[in-house]
């Protein structure tokens, strides 16, 4: 047969959802070629998913949040409990640094759980996979650098009454410490978790009511006050805010580093993820920069950088505004 | 025109006067429906008196059957067989699967013709996509498929030069970029 | 609690929940009917990627005054499958179907551990033999399935204050269970699994009322009264069949009188699922008539478009 040089695309004629099965890299770069480009899903380069955000559906917590991102949905639970001063094994120095106090004590346990069915790569049965282990330590390490809470929020203190009038005033003790259990649960996942369970603890940490904690000296225990008009918000003293992006790259050891063309794509779903080497996470607050994440690759550079960052603030302002 | 909607245990008619088609069962001498979905009736003729009933899955197709064909990706090759997975069901893979399917295609199963002379290594590569049917539904880890039609083979292929290559006969792809030209067992263009 | 090495344990010395000087709450009454069910949320697809899902859920009364305590069941339930059997697995003719039930850590008074406990794995099996009854397995050989169970929010086991099983162990689990049947069998049809029938769970209680009575209701909410027994079954209607039953505590004399409103209760419930099925199926044919048509169009932003892509 003679050599045919022009392509036969009519041969080909899958439906959308068949190329983006078989060969994904080819599909999502088809898109981002036209001009200007364009994702499979219809988004632009820098737009985030629509976002839901419903609060304090929850009846035994303290605070709840269900955050929609596109079809990602997630689940916040906060839960006080008490943890008593006497109760710690290696109490702290009374000069100790505030700064680490909170997680010395470690007074904030955030816990993300993947395993539950929400995606067919996320069944039930397994311990937590790496991905899960790694986004409970970053929502961990967000919680604790930013500041978000300071201990004396979180302490149950307690003035003994004077005995004698020749006593000096009494000090004030830390009796007990408030520990907030937030439980991050995943529904449903359609890449860019992160993102999605960081706004989930915000939105339940900012509509988190505990109720008024006192010490009672005859019982030596805590105790509290039932009365609704007792409970009190919470004191945030930031609000950070994350962003997450992911690098589209048609590098190829194959080819010239020249040819390569490369996007960067505002929060990925997970067809997306899946094609992407690059990712970079960036957490603002206000005007300031937080913390930038960085894994993989060589696309971005320092100009990229920025673009992402000041892409971030925009959305600090965007979402700064929607939550409760 | 709207077709009725069944829900599973809805009754669709006697036994004795309908013919039970996929997606209905039979209990108690009546034909109930298995899935939620439109209803079909099949006509009538002299020769089947009864008709069909079929309940369609929205959903389209679920696993790969016998006689299904199928489209996929080489996963391995090796000189006695190619693995493939299997990842949409149907001529131009109309319902993608969720899961990846293990199959296999043995070197007998390549073409229909000189089976005994045919070599793996000019047949496939990995990362080919290839369509073909499933002739078996094998053993507990994969099905069994052949590739021994015409329009069965290598649908797309990259070159070793990392280009997307154009069929040019049934036995080779060409990449156009350099015009290299490699050896496949090409599906011809339906 | 051992520390769980891969997640972020309690802070060390242990934490209690907070104890309150007077019970916060008045214990709710049962506004309803004896024969009344309470209203149930039911709504399929809402995990994309799984082959079938669904969420139910028992809204709070809004009729209920303020401070009364008020817990509402919520379940979500995903299906994946039919796949491929996992590694390990012999060849089978049918389709393998595991369950796994989950509470989630804040569903319960009592906060509940990350790892799987026996409760959980009781209620799982429960599932499961509900299910098996249902599913027409030999139309998927080679296959497996797995159906997973998240409940956000349980049941309470008892009127606020008594301290019997705080952890949703006790009479609670009988509506959780419930609720798990009907919302697995939703998420199973969304999936496109042969099923012979729609299973719906339904619970019905002998209780001590006000007057100390023992009275029948269905649909029990186990902090509105002081129960007696309880019992739960699954329930085919188009069959008349039953696939599972639970029976828990002292019925005397009245055994089936017992079933009977439990499978009572179940058909209500099967009223609610006969609709959510229906109206996600409807949706989802008129979603596939129009068939996709590619179109370069630029101005029609924000809808996926199609793009050539050449072999």
């Amino acid at each position: 047969m003679a050599a045919d040089p022009s392509p036969a695309p009519t041969s080909l004629s899958f439906p959308r959802s068949t190329f983006a099965k078989l060969t994904p890299g080819p599909f999502l770069h088809a898109h981002l070629k036209q001009n200007p480009p364009i994702r499979p899903s219809g988004r632009t380069l820098t737009q985030f998913r629509e976002q839901q955000i419903t609060t304090g559906s929850l009846t035994h917590s303290h605070g709840s949040a269900v955050v929609r991102l596109g079809d990602t949905t997630v689940v916040c639970s906060v839960q006080g409990e008490i943890l008593k001063a006497a109760d710690i094994p290696s109490p702290p120095d009374e000069s100790a640094d505030n700064e680490d106090l909170l997680e010395t004590l470690g007074l904030l346990v955030p816990n993300i759980e993947l395993s539950t069915g929400c995606s067919p790569a996320h069944l039930p049965g397994n311990p937590p996979s790496t991905l899960a282990q790694s986004l409970s330590w970053k929502v961990r390490t967000l919680l604790y650098g930013s500041e978000i809470v300071n201990p004396e929020d979180l302490q149950i203190m307690f003035t003994a009454p004077k005995i004698d009038e020749e006593d000096d005033a009494p000090v004030p003790e830390v009796k007990a410490y408030w520990t907030l259990y937030l439980d991050i649960m995943f529904i449903s996942l359609d890449g860019n978790p992160f993102d999605a369970a960081w706004l989930a603890v915000m939105a339940a940490l900012r509509t988190t009511r505990l109720p008024r904690a006192s010490w009672d000296a005859d019982r030596e225990a805590v105790v509290c006050s039932p009365a609704l008009e007792h409970y009190a918000h919470l004191t945030l003293h930031t609000t950070p805010v994350t962003a997450t992006f992911a690098v589209f790259s048609t590098a190829n050891p194959l080819k010239q580093r020249s040819e390569a063309e490369s996007w960067v794509l505002t929060d990925p779903d997970t067809s997306e993820e899946e094609v992407c080497r690059e990712a970079l996470t960036v957490t603002v607050d206000g005007k300031r920069v937080l913390g930038i994440d960085k894994a993989g690759g060589r696309v971005i550079g320092m100009e990229a950088v920025e673009e992402c960052v000041k892409l971030t603030f925009a959305r600090w302002k965007e979402v700064s505004t929607i939550l409760p | 025109m709207a077709s009725t909607i069944v829900l599973p245990g809805e009754p669709l008619g006697p036994s004795a006067t309908n013919i039970p088609g996929p997606g209905s069962h039979i209990h108690a001498g009546h034909l109930f429906s298995s899935l939620a979905g439109p209803l079909a009736k099949s006509s009538t003729s002299k020769s089947t008196p009864n008709p069909t009933l079929t309940v369609a899955r929205p959903s389209g197709i679920l696993i790969p059957e016998t006689g299904t064909t199928v489209l996929g990706r080489i996963t391995r090759t090796n000189p006695r067989l190619a693995n493939l997975s299997i990842l949409a069901l149907g001529p131009s893979g109309e319902h993608t699967c969720r899961d990846s399917f293990p199959a296999i295609i043995r070197q007998q199963d390549i073409r229909a013709t000189e089976i005994d002379k045919v070599k793996v290594a000019e047949s496939f590569r990995v990362g080919d996509v290839v369509r073909a049917t499933v002739i078996s539904l094998g053993d507990e880890r994969s099905y069994f498929c052949s590739t021994a039609k015409n329009e069965l083979g290598v649908v797309m292929a990259v070159s070793e030069g990392g280009n997307q290559m154009v069929p040019v006969s049934w036995r080779e792809f060409l990449d156009e970029r350099t015009g290299a030209r490699e050896l496949r067992k090409v599906a011809k263009p339906v | 609690m051992q520390a769980d090495r891969r997640r972020l344990n309690a802070p060390a010395g242990g934490t209690a929940p907070p104890v309150f000087a007077s019970a916060n709450t008045s214990p709710p009454r049962r506004r309803r009917k004896a024969d009344e069910h309470r209203k149930i949320f039911l709504q399929t697809g809402i995990v994309p990627s799984a082959a079938g899902s669904a969420y139910y859920e028992l809204p709070p009364d809004p009729a209920t005054p303020p401070l009364t305590r008020k817990s509402s069941l919520k379940i979500t339930c995903t299906v994946h499958g039919p796949r491929p059997l996992p590694r390990n697995a012999a060849f089978s003719p049918n389709l393998l179907l595991t369950t796994h039930v989950k509470y989630a850590p804040f569903a319960t008074k009592t906060r509940r551990g990350y790892v799987r406990d026996s409760s959980e794995r009781d209620l799982g099996l429960h599932l499961e033999t509900a299910l098996r009854g249902v599913v027409i397995g030999e139309r998927w050989p080679k296959s497996a399935a797995d159906v997973v169970i998240t409940v956000l929010e349980g049941e309470d086991d008892g009127p606020a204050g008594a301290h019997s099983g705080d952890m949703g162990s006790g009479w609670g689990m009988l509506s959780v269970l419930a609720g798990c049947i009907t919302v697995a069998s939703a998420a199973i049809v969304d999936a496109g699994i042969d099923c012979v029938d729609l299973v719906s769970g339904g619970v019905a209680a002998l209780v001590h009322d006000q007057s100390s009575e023992i009275t029948t209701v269905l649909d029990p909410a186990p902090a509105e009264h002081v129960t007696r027994a309880a019992c739960l079954v699954a329930y085919l209607q188009s069959r008349d069949e039953i696939t599972e039953m639970w029976m828990k505590g002292d019925a005397g004399g009245d055994l089936g009188g017992l079933i009977e409103s439990a499978v009572q209760s179940a058909t209500l419930a099967r009223t609610v699922l006969v609709e959510a099925v229906k109206d996600s199926t409807e949706a989802r044919v008129a979603a596939m008539s129009p068939p996709e048509l590619p179109s370069t169009d630029a101005a029609s932003k924000g809808r996926p478009k199609d793009v050539v892509t050449t072999g």
